[in-house]
């Protein structure tokens, strides 16, 4: 007998245009694997945020 | 306990209370991550560093009118904010892909230090996350906002689909195939994603 919670599972996972199942455990491998890295690299080259930015912020809402 | 050390939801907490030191923490330890998001949207430096301003002021108001529900997840709130803001920018000024890339370029890959190694590496090095970025700017809007909501902002499936207003499968078809999408255009490029 199949759980009901699998069957919504199921039929949430259904791709709608093509009646695809996707597959989530697929889709938390492929992202382990190929975002995390990209992600690693990007976040590596160091895109620091101009001191000033958070200076102005923390200005313009001081007492408001 | 120095305020470094705290969590998040301790110093919002302190910060709520009045504790203003509290909010520069926050925001100092989640700008790089914040800033990073929205420029991978905008492709534009000036219209991200407005975006990151104005992404905290209403962080900051919000947290002071009590509009914010703590569950433990500070940054995903404040990635939603600054989603938002985006988008809303975006519906404003219709100009979703008529951004140049040159200052966002020259700003974002021209901030690794000397230090870190020969001027030769560091070409190299910028090379390739040059190229890594174009990965996923070369994805579709839909399918690139997924992957930054999932990565940035931690967000679940059913929190990406509430945020995009979409169904929670149409957010899985666009993480499978921005996932897909991706794999075709490192093997294309002949990307290694070993090392830097």
């Amino acid at each position: 007998m199949v759980n009901v919670s699998t069957l919504f599972y199921v039929l949430e996972n259904l791709e709608g245009k093509k009646d695809e199942l996707i597959d989530l455990e697929e889709i938390l491998a492929m992202e382990q694997k190929v975002l995390k890295r990209i992600f690693e690299m990007i976040d590596q080259a160091g895109v620091e945020v101009d001191p000033s930015l958070v200076e102005n912020v923390l200005q313009s809402t001081c007492n408001k | 306990m120095k305020l470094q050390h705290l969590s998040d939801q301790e110093l919002v907490k302190r910060f709520i209370q009045g504790d203003q030191p509290s909010i520069e923490i926050l925001i100092n330890r989640h700008k790089n991550k914040v800033f990073t998001y929205i420029i991978l949207i905008v492709k534009n430096q000036q219209l991200a560093e407005d975006i990151f301003q104005d992404t905290f002021i209403k962080v900051i108001r919000s947290l002071k009118d009590g509009k914010y529900r703590d569950n433990g997840k500070f940054v995903s709130w404040v990635i939603r904010i600054a989603h938002n803001l985006t988008i809303d920018h975006f519906r404003k000024e219709k100009q979703f892909s008529t951004f140049s890339n040159e200052d966002y370029e020259a700003d974002i890959f021209n901030t690794r230090k000397l230090a870190d190694g020969t001027i030769e590496d560091i070409l190299v090095e910028n090379q390739i996350v040059h190229e890594v970025k174009l990965l996923i700017e070369e994805l579709p809007e839909d399918q690139k906002q997924v992957i930054l909501l999932r990565h940035y902002g931690g967000l679940s499936f059913k929190e990406i689909a509430e945020q995009t207003g979409v169904s929670i499968n149409t957010a899985l078809g666009r993480m499978r195939y921005a996932l897909i999408n991706l794999r075709k255009l490192i093997e294309q490029k002949n990307l290694s994603l070993t090392k830097i």
